[in-house]
């Protein structure tokens, strides 16, 4: 308490002290003209002993206007510009220079935007400009207006995202796993996080919560146009190691760095220092220096598959241009399983809640997948670089990728490219065709070979063998993928051939035919049988606009009609007595197994991502910012190792809690339920128990920004205290407590955020739910059409965007009657939507020159299904609806574009069920086929130009094959690894 | 700030490739042996890169000579070891007929007189820590390198030796860094090669009316009314390239921009 106030004299006669604060060792003021001052010789140490140590010895005037200063704990220094309004932090401040170096403004993203009841939320908002605080409410900068206890609340977000990361590491790993833990984001296999997925917790289809799916933030628009200058900012509380700070502490890397890119001097430099050496002539030549070849290890563990986890010596050793992945038993000495880097087709977090994971993809192996479990974030994040690196040079994935690139991202917020140049590149050619070759030798018949090309006009197939002495009948199909047919609950199967070529020695002819939906069509025999037994043959099949021409030995000997469209040929199968050599295919257009795509990682945390022909990409967080792609790479965990054009980014979500409660006689409404009834503290159906201390971060890049809130934004409406009234659980909830409301729920919500960083760009503070973009024109320098839905669900277009512009010029609203959930445009004259109730909308009197259009024309949803995602482009429109079903707009045509009916495709046993898994061992791919584990509906299409792709809630993705003018809705799908993908974009793909 | 990765990693990735023959005189055994060919780091010195070199020549030489300091030598001339291989090459070979660099090697007479004595790796590194801190004085009043650490130091020298483009930047970068509220260096440091040896000069990144100084200005301060060319990592920079930029990305790894004059 001290014994008496002893003064210390002022900077100056006439300058008055507006603000002090006080570190330990030292003392920062603000005059009224907005000076800054440091107190030197104060010594907190000595403070008790000495009065001088504790008041100091005089003021040194310091450079910057300031509006308010403070100190933390450490004696680091923040403060809020006088005239620009934005959080500076001091740089360089240390124990042996406590007056640090220079101001560096805060260049973090907004974290919270929400409308809430905590109005003080909505000033979060950081380095916005000054000039539009006229425009603002006056209580978004008097913090008088606030009272103290939401003060301290909105400073959250600065103060502990500003803790440092060795701290929070520590006391990360020190936790007790608790098995219960669960987390806001959903992970794989993670049956806890799922629930409280913020999407999953909105899509969850009952009856109550349908109201508000995504449009429960209606106002939330309005908000965010205001810009938040900040008036205030309290440091005492933390301590800030700036050996460490957290990474969006530093500038922006824009500035005078981005200018120099494009000077004459610079890129001559460049291309100078390129050419210095012809290269090629001293390729084998010894390096001085050998850092070519490595071995990287650590302990880790592993789950094979679905497995548990064991212990494990992961190795990784890479040999100047290839690489192998070793994982050995614990002792170190013996190996567990071995494969060549060349195997990994993607790898990526899987992490859950103290368990920091990575999945690594090997699709040709058997288990298709790895999971390995690290000690630490850190550690983690080690081994992706290492991973990143030298994946990335085997599969020439560096740079920029091609402005073709199909874009993904995973349930965690991570971000994936496939760039199907680099497929290109790596394919066999032969003059203008794209070759894939099998060597069949050695396999038994019968066989299957699944073939990923499309069987368009221009495509041969060649098959070289040997038929047996003892051969009577042999078969050689090509299938197409089977007809499902649901019928009490199970599947029936209906198969399909294209063209079955079926020698038959005993009758002396070749008899061919085809399978539709299980039957067998009209044979045809004519002809002479042209193969012997016991001879070697060459089998070629060509395909022509109207017919299989099918030539053995290189002499034709018979023409088919196609009965089938030849694009649906998905497999070939051989069976009877014959020894099958070489198979070879050879297709004028690229031949595309999603199973072997390269996924390369790039920094960033987003929810949706679409591209488009020219290569403008956007991005959308899962705080609904939207993110323009700056045609950088890396970010995130590759840190500065092989990054370009990156910048800070963050993201939030937040966790969901209903407290449920029952009402009695006796004492009103407690959280004592009936036996039966759901948890008092659960997810939103009640199924799952969740408590709010439970909760826990997903990873070290997670921290809280926000304490637990009633959270007052609930479809259906709430009472003063949250509540909202239903007469049983399950049920329809409202805000008003009816004579007959026997329970009541409130939502609790807490805020976490992620910091990281990637090759983004905020886009300004206008929060979006989906975009969609397409080039008006074919040339490089078109106009891009951008449609857009705000997060209230308001339609808007996007002007000037181009490639030189990605982010383009401004907004231009949209009137729509209700608001829309998932909007599509292209080709830049085609835009549909769906709506509010699951209907969808298109677009009429689009124009070059009057780009929004005139009006909506409604489209009936197809029956018994909502709409909830649509993708539309001149290959086809594409909806997914609230069942996780598809549906195909059909008899679209150029003058009637909105089509006369929806095709349903239901996910077919292929996708779903565990028996395909059953003939998979018995048919050979040329790779072993992994099904789609955990499918029951799809999650999101994207249509393309030749391309449709989707993916699962199981986290698959499909490409859809077959798709002809004749059949729109295509005959199956092929299988890509099971990513864990949430959604992707192949609008860019040609 | 020296940001720009791009230009920084081609400037490491810079190699010479050089064709070592041992002195005929030397040779005692009655074959000669075979040249060694090596890829160099032009950033590296020689006594970092030459231990393979030495390992192959030692059997063919007398067994008294095999303790002694191998040295190098190129046209008649012992090649000085304490400048980067790249200024070397820059100053030596004029044109790209003769690749690969041909270097002769002595285990005998080393000629004291001429190039310094050096006795082992610390000596480059004492000369190369030398370096860098001189550079430092002339950029931030030698603020930065005197507060680094023991292991900082440790890794600069260990990123250079062991050709660590990620080790040696990531403390590198704070060197590179413009200190408190100045946007430039105070000084660039450089040294401007020239008949035989080297002219520094205090040299400001902008000038009085604070404008940015570029590789021009610094040639009509260093040699007012001649018109020559500058040539270092075995190009000619354009003389708009301002100084403060050249200074970031173009220094060697001791933090000096070693320019080679042209005449």
């Amino acid at each position: 308490m001290g014994d008496s106030w002893v003064e210390v004299r002022g900077p100056g006669d006439n300058l008055k002290i507006s603000q002090l604060s006080v570190g330990i060792c030292a003392v920062w003021a603000v005059t009224q003209d907005k000076q800054v001052w440091f107190r030197k010789g104060v010594k907190g140490e000595g403070a008790g002993m000495s009065e001088e140590l504790a008041a100091g010895c005089g003021w040194v005037e310091m450079v910057g206007r300031m509006a308010e200063i403070s100190v933390t704990a450490n004696d680091q220094v923040f403060a809020v510009g006088a005239d620009d309004r934005l959080v500076y932090y001091r740089s360089g401040v240390g124990n042996s220079d406590l007056t640090g170096k220079r101001w560096k403004a805060l260049h973090a993203p907004s974290q919270v935007s929400r409308a809430s009841s905590n109005a003080s939320l909505n000033r979060d908002k950081l380095h916005r400009s000054f000039n539009a605080l006229q425009s603002r409410p006056s209580s978004m900068c008097e913090p008088s207006t606030i009272s103290e206890w939401e003060e301290q609340s909105h400073s959250a977000p600065t103060a502990p995202t500003s803790l440092p990361v060795g701290d929070l590491t520590s006391k990360f790993e020190t936790q007790p796993k608790n098995p219960k833990a669960w987390s806001p984001v959903h992970s794989v296999g993670s049956i806890v996080g799922t629930e409280v997925h913020p999407e999953v917790d909105e899509s969850v289809w009952s009856d109550g919560s349908r109201e508000s799916c995504i449009f429960a933030e209606d106002e939330e628009l309005g908000w965010a146009e205001y810009e938040a200058p900040w008036s205030w900012v309290e440091a005492g509380a933390c301590t800030v190691d700036p050996n460490q700070l957290p990474h969006w502490f530093a500038e922006a890397g824009g500035g005078a760095g981005q200018t120099e890119m494009g000077e004459p001097w610079r890129l001559r430099i460049l291309q100078e220092l390129k050419l210095r050496l012809p290269t090629e002539k001293y390729n084998s030549w010894q390096l001085a220096v050998d850092t070519t070849s490595w071995v990287h290890s650590g302990e880790a563990r592993v789950s094979w598959g679905s497995g548990t986890f064991v212990d494990c010596v992961l190795q990784l050793e890479w040999v100047q241009i290839t690489g192998t992945l070793t994982v050995l038993n614990p002792d170190g000495a013996s190996t567990m399983n071995l494969f060549s880097l060349n195997d990994i087709t993607c790898v990526e977090c899987c992490s859950e809640p103290g368990s920091p994971r990575l999945v690594v993809h090997v699709p040709r192996h058997s288990p298709a997948l790895l999971r390995f479990q690290f000690t630490s974030d850190a550690q983690l994040e080690e081994w992706q670089a290492h991973f990143a690196t030298t994946c990335g040079k085997l599969h020439d994935a560096s740079g920029k990728p091609s402005e073709e690139s199909v874009w993904a991202v995973t349930n965690l917020g991570d971000v994936f490219i496939w760039d199907p140049t680099q497929l290109e590149t790596n394919q066999l050619r032969e003059n203008d065709y794209y070759v894939q070759k099998f060597d069949l030798s050695g396999k038994e018949s019968p066989i299957k070979v699944a073939l990923h090309g499309t069987f368009t006009a221009g495509t041969t197939l060649t098959l070289t063998g040997c038929i047996g002495d003892d051969a009577d009948r042999i078969g050689i199909n090509l299938d197409a993928h089977s007809t499902y047919k649901l019928r009490h609950k199970a599947h029936s199967e209906y198969e399909n051939t294209c063209l079955h070529f079926n020698p038959r020695f005993g009758d002396d002819c070749v008899v061919r035919n085809s399978m539709i939906d299980g039957k067998w069509g009209k044979e045809e025999t004519e002809g002479e049988m042209p193969l012997k037994k016991g001879h070697e043959f060459a089998l070629r099949i060509e395909t022509t606009e109207d017919a299989f021409l099918i030539y053995v030995d290189d002499k034709i000997f018979a023409n088919y009609r196609h009965r089938l469209p030849p694009s649906s040929v998905s497999m070939l199968s051989i069976w009877g007595r014959m020894q099958p050599f070489k198979l070879v295919i050879k297709s004028p257009e690229i031949i595309l197994d999603p199973l072997n795509l390269y996924w390369r990682q790039v920094g960033g945390h987003l929810r949706r991502v679409e591209s488009c022909r020219v290569g403008v990409t956007w991005g959308i967080g899962y705080d609904k910012t939207a993110w323009v792609y700056t045609g950088g790479w890396g970010g995130g965990f590759l840190g500065a190792l092989d990054s370009h054009n990156v910048h800070p980014m963050t993201d939030s979500q937040d966790y969901r809690v209903y407290e449920n409660q029952r009402w009695n006689p006796v004492t009103g409404y407690t959280s004592a339920g009936l036996p039966t009834d759901r948890y008092m503290w659960s997810d939103a159906t009640g199924k799952q128990k969740r408590t709010r201390d439970q909760v826990k971060l997903l990873s070290v890049k997670w921290q809280w920004v926000s304490d637990w809130m009633v959270d007052f934004h609930v479809p259906g409406g709430v009472d003063r205290d949250g509540w909202q009234y239903a007469v049983d659980f399950p049920g329809t909830y409202h805000a008003h407590k009816n004579f007959t409301d026997y329970v009541r729920r409130r939502r609790w919500y807490r805020r976490c955020a992620v910091a990281t960083t990637g090759p983004w760009q905020e886009l300004g503070h206008t929060k979006l739910l989906d975009v969609s973009l397409e080039p008006v024109r074919d040339d490089v320098d078109t106009i891009v059409s951008v449609w857009a839905l705000a997060s209230g669900g308001q339609t808007m277009v996007r002007t000037g965007v181009t490639r030189s512009n990605p982010t383009g010029t401004g907004w231009e609203h949209v009137s729509s009657d209700q608001p829309l959930g998932s909007i599509s445009c292209a080709p830049y004259n085609l835009v549909w939507a769906t709506g509010k109730k699951g209907c969808a909308y298109w677009r009429i009197g689009i124009t070059e020159n009057k780009l929004e259009g005139e009006r909506w024309v409604t489209v009936e949803p197809p029956s018994g299904g909502q709409l909830k995602q649509i993708s539309v482009n001149s290959f086809g429109v594409w909806a997914v609806d609230h069942l996780g079903r598809l549906h195909v707009r059909r008899e679209v045509t150029t003058t009637f574009p909105e089509g006369t009916y929806w095709q349903t495709i239901t996910p077919d046993p292929l996708v779903l069920s565990e028996w395909y898994k059953s003939i998979k061992s018995s048919c050979f791919r040329g790779e072993i086929l992994d099904s789609a584990p955990g499918t029951t509906g799809f999650k999101h299409v994207s249509v393309g130009r030749q391309e449709v792709w989707a993916t699962t809630d199981g986290g698959a993705v499909l490409r859809r094959t077959g798709i002809c003018p004749s059949n729109p809705g295509g005959s199956g799908w092929f299988i890509g690894i099971p990513g864990n993908w949430q959604q992707l974009s192949v609008r860019a793909f040609n | 700030m020296a940001n720009d990765r791009e230009v920084l990693r081609e400037v490491w990735e810079g190699k010479l490739p050089i064709s070592f023959h041992l002195d005929s005189d030397e040779v005692v055994e009655l074959q000669q042996p075979d040249p060694f060919y090596l890829m160099v780091p032009r950033l590296s010195y020689f006594p970092l890169v030459t231990d393979k070199v030495r390992k192959h020549f030692l059997r063919y030489v007398t067994n008294d000579k095999q303790d002694r300091e191998m040295w190098l030598e190129y046209d008649g001339q012992p090649i000085k070891w304490h400048y980067p291989i790249g200024v070397l090459f820059d100053l030596l070979i004029t044109s790209d007929d003769q690749l690969p660099w041909n270097i002769t090697v002595h285990f005998d007479k080393f000629p004291e007189n001429q190039i310094y004595k050096f006795n082992n790796k610390e000596t480059v590194e004492s000369y190369f820590m030398a370096c860098l801190k001189e550079a430092d004085v002339l950029k931030h009043r030698g603020q930065i390198a005197s507060n680094m650490q023991k292991k900082d130091h440790n890794q600069l020298w260990l990123g250079l030796q062991n050709d660590k483009f990620e080790q040696f930047w990531a403390v590198n970068r704070k060197l590179m860094e413009v200190s408190s509220e100045q946007e430039y260096f105070k000084y660039i440091p450089f040294r401007c090669y020239i008949d035989d040896g080297y002219r520094q000069k205090l040299i400001k990144p902008v000038s009085e009316d604070g404008h940015r100084k570029t590789l021009q200005d610094l040639i009509n301060e260093m040699f007012p009314g001649k018109d020559i060319s500058i040539k270092t990592h075995g190009m000619i920079p354009p003389l708009e390239t301002p100084l403060q930029w050249m200074s970031e990305h173009l220094s060697y790894p001791d933090n000096f921009l070693h320019l080679c004059v042209q005449m």
